[in-house]
């Protein structure tokens, strides 16, 4: 059963249309890449999910339920959480305070889900009072998860969660998303570095100009000679 | 990695904080006292002054901080709750028979401290029914800050319009006792309500830090101030954090209109409006959208306004709170607390 279903939905910034009638959908705990060139409408599509921007057309289903029109903190509520690009801690904020504030809608004491989604962020476990922004980019990275994490989530987006990352810190991002998946998390991932990503996928989609132009499961588009050539830098 | 570490030792151990830049400004202060550079009593003076200065500017600065814009309105606060609270005191409780005035060694009386709490709940709800009305609207429509302070600007001027057509334009007498002052050495004499003002300045300073620090809504607050789409997509509900901020924002702007009311012993329907300046200067000098740093910012105005008057005329006092303005903005414009990021 999809558990997000994008259907023909088209969205932008405010009379610019980015995204042209894109669709695509994400099983129960299923990780999903969206590969494609800069300004291919990827983080919009992202951002459209989540109800940052509107939809003017389509519909965006989440377990049955059409989630374009709702606020996005209603979304996040219903299960999706959403990590964007940049920016994506409180740099004022401590590390243990970031992570409570994902669970703001969660009354009671999260401290026993702190400690539970510390499990899967060793480094973070002694710095809890450091705060976010003496943090370093890969370290922020894992927070940003970490966080999105908070509220158990069926759904997780992540916007090119390597971007500005140290080689080695990319490997460990990646280990840490197909750790996360392997828990029964679904994600949907927008990746720059799309060879490592279709790698550890299931199935993807290639996005350009606003569209859909291939799908397909991960080890295929790798192998698509066309898709190497236009998509991961030429290379056979 | 190894470097990043270096790096952020080497911060750390240079990074300042509140407590530092004030004991380092009380260490320079008292030195000049000492070598008889300038009065210490102005310097108290300064103080309590820096103390009414304080409390407005914390939320000044806390509606910057989440709503990322100057709220001009925010002197008119102050004025309002001056007001209220001058009705209050002189018609319902002179009616029933409440003394205003003399209440121990202070010049007002115990009425006052019940009006306080009254006045506070009035302004808070009138700030966040402006909100509601106002300034949600155009945030809605996607307005940016500077149509938003100018439009803040337009609510300065109809709230003073509406104090001027109900008490009228002249001076207001504050009811007030006179009491002795406080002898101290040093030829140092202290009015016992500075001491009342600065007692409510530290409790309330003190209760906005537990409230930031330890609440899940300070918390939300701050990432607010942070990050707001972030805070969005957290799932903070960032519209009951704008309530919030409104609340205390004009709660605080309340009690120091009350302050400012019985420290100069009387009411001007433009005291709250030509408050504005140092209140921006505290703000800015601290780093916009900090408490803390408003706090500091709010006692070096207040300070070097009163210790000013020792060699030119009062009357230019408001240049000074312009001077600083002027000179941290061309040196640090984040502010003593803030950031550049």
């Amino acid at each position: 059963m999809n558990l997000l279903n994008v259907k023909n939905t088209s969205s932008g910034y405010g009379d610019t249309e980015i995204l042209h009638g894109v669709s695509l959908n994400v099983g129960e705990g299923e990780l999903v890449t969206v590969i494609g060139p800069n300004g291919s409408g990827k983080s919009t599509l992202m951002k459209t999910v989540v109800g940052i921007l509107r939809s003017t057309t389509g519909q965006i289903i989440f377990r049955d339920k059409d989630i374009s029109v709702i606020p996005t903190e209603i979304i996040v509520r219903n299960g999706i959480s959403y990590v964007p690009q940049a920016n994506n801690v409180f740099p004022s904020l401590s590390i243990t305070e970031n992570l409570e504030m994902g669970a703001f809608i969660k009354s009671g004491n999260p401290s026993k889900r702190i400690s539970e989604v510390l499990e899967l962020f060793p480094d973070l476990v002694d710095r809890g009072k450091d705060k976010a922004k003496y943090l370093s980019g890969g370290q922020r990275q894992m927070l940003a998860l970490a966080r999105a994490l908070m509220l158990d989530p069926s759904l997780l987006l992540l916007d090119e969660p390597t971007a500005g990352l140290a080689p080695m810190m990319i490997n460990a991002v990646f280990e840490k998303i197909q750790l996360i998946n392997s828990s029964g998390v679904a994600i949907l991932l927008i990746e720059q570095n799309a060879r490592e990503a279709l790698k550890i996928s299931n199935r993807a989609y290639v996005l350009a100009a606003g569209q859909n132009q291939l799908e397909g499961n991960g080890e295929d588009l790798l192998n698509d000679p066309e898709v190497a050539r236009l998509y991961l830098g030429g290379q056979e | 990695m190894k470097q990043t570490e270096n790096t952020k030792s080497f911060w750390n151990l240079i990074k300042l904080t509140p407590v530092h830049y004030v004991l380092l400004v009380a260490l320079v202060i008292i030195i000049l006292s000492l070598l008889s550079v300038i009065k210490l009593e102005l310097v108290i003076n300064g103080l309590v002054m820096g103390s009414i200065i304080a409390m407005a500017s914390m939320g000044l600065t806390l509606v910057y901080g989440n709503l990322k814009f100057a709220h001009m309105a925010h002197g008119d606060f102050m004025t309002l709750s001056a007001y209220i609270v001058l009705f209050i005191l002189t018609v319902p409780f002179h009616y029933i028979g409440m003394r205003s005035t003399g209440l121990g060694p202070f010049t007002f009386g115990y009425p006052l401290l019940i009006a306080i709490p009254f006045v506070v709940l009035v302004t808070a709800s009138i700030a966040i029914g402006l909100d509601r009305i106002i300034y949600r609207r155009l945030r809605n429509r996607g307005s940016n800050s500077v149509i938003l302070a100018m439009c803040s600007l337009g609510v300065a001027i109809a709230g003073r319009g509406i104090v001027q057509t109900i008490w009228g334009g002249d001076i207001e007498q504050f009811p007030r006792l006179s009491k002795l002052y406080y002898q101290l050495p040093m030829d140092v004499r202290i009015p016992p309500d500075a001491i009342f003002i600065a007692g409510v300045v530290l409790i309330s300073t003190f209760s906005l830090h537990l409230f930031l620090t330890r609440t899940k809504m300070g918390k939300a607050m701050r990432a607010t101030a942070d990050n707001t789409e972030l805070a969005k997509v957290t799932g903070i509900n960032t519209e009951l954090v704008i309530r919030w901020t409104w609340a205390l924002s004009g709660g605080f702007a309340a009690i120091a209109g009350v302050l400012l009311a019985v420290f100069q012993a009387q009411l001007l329907p433009s005291m709250g409006w030509s408050f504005l300046i140092p209140l921006f200067a505290a703000v800015i000098l601290g780093g916009i959208g900090n408490p803390y740093g408003a706090v500091i910012g709010a006692m070096i105005v207040g300070i070097s306004g009163e210790v000013s008057t020792q060699w030119i005329n009062p009357t230019y006092k408001p240049v000074i709170a312009f001077a600083i303005l002027i000179i941290m903005l061309l040196l640090r414009p984040q502010g003593i607390l803030g950031t550049r990021d």
